[in-house]
């Protein structure tokens, strides 16, 4: 029989079983019932997970803007080169300024990795690449945007930088809508699945702009530019009854899809970022206001002298003639200066400033996109204000405001007095959930239904009388032409103009509000030179968006 | 009944099994003793004091095994998840590529100005307007006798989306179709 053996510490391992197997019962129960958010905050480091950067669509449906991954990240593993000089040498071409940089990290024997592109083209790194051992060179695809109409929407679209932030344009205003949730998972080498988190990819834009009509809008603007020998031009078309930017070409431009190689002084949108006076294009807002109030009426008259003395200052007529006991159809139809100042006179300067500020100029629009400036009216009392300054401003001269403020007061007229907000995006359409239509935003009923109707008819008149070049073929247009100073604007010893012209169409119910202007043009005068633009643009606009014809065959 | 020496210092009962210190002879003793109680179970007083704890021992390791297991059918579950999450992550980021290059291809393909040039390649070339000839064509109300094929059940999908009462008749002061211009795609013709 064999003799007894005593274990005294067996009841210490006994319990030093048991707690372990607590602990990882414990643990087990943990990991199962810890929510995904609290393991994944746990884990460091982790990997983000990209989110797709949101498209642009136009309003029909029509690609804008897209991610393409057409640019290249080029890396080369040292130890596997087997000659880096040759390398070098025969690499230089293609690198460019960074031809220096690699040089630089091949000579270092602390880097093992050279980042030979960081952004480059497939081009560019596809001949990098030839020129290197398959196992030293590795080429990773990056996400890069494409813009399907180029040049011809850069300022509208604006870009994304090399760090995947929009810049300038829809992609500034609408960034945190576009560039997602970023995910993240555990690490490289993670796989707890509960830390990981998948990415929320960026909200699909649906622009208001259509990608034929901004297509044809640019290359009439690109083609005049050049005939007319005009330093620049913006033409905005507007859908008066929402708001809807239809087309918004500025020139110069620049293409986004190769946005490095521009001046960054083109990156700014003319048509909402820059100002200019407005000239007579904005006589019919202070008459509206006149019309509306009671004051004056389509009928009234004043005696036009040619000339007019006010407060220090004469203003002459653009024709230096006087044209004696003139209506207020004839001061709009002949574009009398002399008329505008007994206007704005007759209203007042508080109620003049008022109309304007109602009409929206000298304030930031509201629209949707990034850069947008407010204008500049410097009003009775401010700094710098001088009396003479009235009537300069009458005429639409002594103040500044952006071709987008004009376009879209103009829209207010021919909106049966109701200003709307400027917008470029009608829908967003996020990732997982039903589209968002964004609504039209009404501003206020600034003058009358009855006053837009008979303004309307006037600016018609206008058309039919003097700014022939806008009369279209099939439909009737009203609108006012501009012609407006720039005091030596270039430094050449001689003032710039600008010529404009900003209307609608039908007259009966507007479908289209078109703003023209071009800067220093050969042709001078609004009248002759951006009317004809416009009824170009107009009979465009009316094809896309299939308006009937409204004029009488014997009109024609 | 001699109480032993052994129980006592090990606290356990009298009359019970001492676990440990206690001498051959005197373990012999209480072996003796203990055989002579009624309630002794005369099994449990031959054990030896280590298979007195198996019992704990063996709970504890089946239940350290168990936890292990689990802890590894955890482990295995996850890893699998955690693969399949960047395999679909990584297909994920290949069907992103995809779908934007077919987006790539597709705004080229519709662009007014590459269709317009593969018309002209194609031999076609761009219209003039005084050359389209436009037919006005108006619905008139269904001629007389022709009640007979609208019999149920056979009526025209034309019929249904447009009834003879909301077909529009011409009116003078209505603008004729000729009105919509053409210079549209004229437009996006390339400048001279």
């Amino acid at each position: 029989m064999r003799g007894r053996v005593d274990y005294p510490r067996l009841p210490w391992l006994g319990f030093a079983l048991f707690g372990a197997m607590a602990l990882v019962a414990g643990r087990v129960v943990w990991l199962s019932a810890r929510p995904a958010s609290a393991a994944g905050a746990a884990w460091e480091p982790s990997t983000e997970v990209l989110p797709q950067r949101g498209a642009m669509w136009d309003r029909r449906g029509r690609l804008v803007a897209t991610e393409s991954y057409d640019r290249y990240e080029v890396i080369l593993e040292k130890a596997k080169l087997p000659d880096p000089a040759g390398f070098l040498a025969a690499a230089s071409p293609h690198l460019g300024a960074r031809a220096d940089f690699v040089r630089q990290q091949l000579d270092d024997p602390m880097v093992k990795w050279v980042t030979v592109f960081s952004y480059a083209q497939r081009e560019a790194a596809d001949a990098v690449k030839a020129l290197a051992p398959a196992e030293a060179v590795f080429v990773r695809p990056l996400a890069s945007r494409h813009y399907a109409l180029g040049e011809a929407a850069g300022h509208l679209t604006g870009f994304v930088d090399a760090n995947g932030n929009g810049e300038y344009g829809i992609e500034a205003a609408y960034n945190a809508q576009l560039i997602g949730v970023k995910g993240h998972t555990p690490g490289p080498f993670g796989t707890d699945p509960r830390a990981f988190v998948p990415p929320r990819e960026g909200t699909d834009l649906v622009l208001t702009i259509d990608r034929d009509l901004q297509l044809a809008v640019w290359r009439i603007l690109a083609a005049h530019i050049g005939t007319q020998d005009a330093t620049g031009g913006t033409v905005i078309v507007l859908e008066p009854s929402t708001g809807d930017v239809l087309a918004s070409v500025s020139y110069p431009a620049y293409d986004p899809n190769n946005f490095g190689a521009a001046d960054v002084n083109r990156y700014i949108d003319p048509a909402v970022g820059a100002y200019y006076p407005p000239g007579s294009v904005l006589k019919p807002l202070s008459l509206a206001a006149a019309i509306d109030g009671g004051i004056l009426s389509p009928n009234s008259t004043y005696d036009d002298t040619a000339t007019v003395f006010y407060q220090g200052v004469t203003i002459p007529n653009q024709d230096y003639t006087a044209h004696g006991a003139a209506t207020m159809w004839q001061m709009l139809q002949l574009s009398l200066n002399v008329g505008a100042v007994h206007v704005a006179d007759t209203l007042g300067s508080a109620r003049f400033y008022r109309a304007l500020d109602a009409f929206g100029l000298g304030r930031p629009t509201g629209i949707d996109v990034a850069g947008e400036a407010p204008g500049m009216i410097v009003q009775p009392g401010a700094e710098g204000w001088v009396g003479s300054n009235f009537a300069y401003n009458a005429f639409g001269q002594g103040l500044d405001v952006t071709p987008l403020q004009m376009a879209a007061a103009m829209a207010t007229i021919a909106n049966d007095g109701v200003r709307m907000t400027p917008r470029v995006v009608r829908q967003l359409r996020a990732d997982g959930a039903p589209p968002h239509d964004v609504a039209p935003v009404p501003v206020a009923q600034v003058i009358s239904a009855a006053t837009a109707r008979t303004m309307r008819t006037m600016l018609e008149s206008v058309v039919a009388e003097t700014a022939t070049g806008a009369e279209m073929a099939h439909h009737t247009s009203g609108g006012k032409t501009g012609t407006s100073e720039l005091f030596d604007s270039d430094g050449d010893g001689e003032d710039d103009l600008i010529a404009s012209f900003c209307g609608f169409f039908p007259v009966a119910k507007p479908r289209a509000v078109i703003l023209v202007k071009l800067d220093r043009p050969v042709g001078e005068r609004g009248s002759r030179v951006a009317a004809p633009i416009f009824a170009e643009v107009a009979e465009v606009v009316a094809g896309a968006l299939g308006v009937v014809g409204d004029k009488a065959e014997g009109d024609e | 009944m001699i109480a032993p020496r052994g129980g006592a210092r090990s606290g356990t009962p009298a009359g019970g099994v001492p676990s440990h210190g206690s001498r051959p002879h005197e373990a012999a003793h209480r072996r003796a003793a203990a055989t002579t109680r009624p309630d002794a179970s005369p099994y449990l007083d031959r054990r030896p004091p280590v298979a007195a704890l198996a019992p704990t021992v063996l709970v504890a390791v089946l239940g350290f095994t168990m936890a292990g297991l689990l802890w590894v059918r955890q482990a295995n579950s996850v890893a699998d998840t955690g693969r399949a999450i960047a395999h679909l992550l990584e297909r994920r980021e290949a069907l992103l590529m995809q779908r934007a290059a077919a987006r790539v291809a597709l705004a080229q393909a519709t662009d007014p100005g590459g269709l317009a040039d593969r018309a002209r390649g194609l031999g076609f070339v761009p219209v003039e307007e005084a050359a389209v000839e436009v037919v006005v064509v108006t619905a008139d109300a269904a001629p007389a006798g022709s009640a007979a094929l609208a019999e149920p059940g056979r009526r025209s999908p034309l019929e249904l989306i447009v009834p003879p009462s909301d077909v529009p008749t011409a009116d003078a002061d209505e603008p004729s179709l000729s009105a919509i211009p053409l210079s549209f795609w004229q437009a996006l013709e390339p400048s001279p």
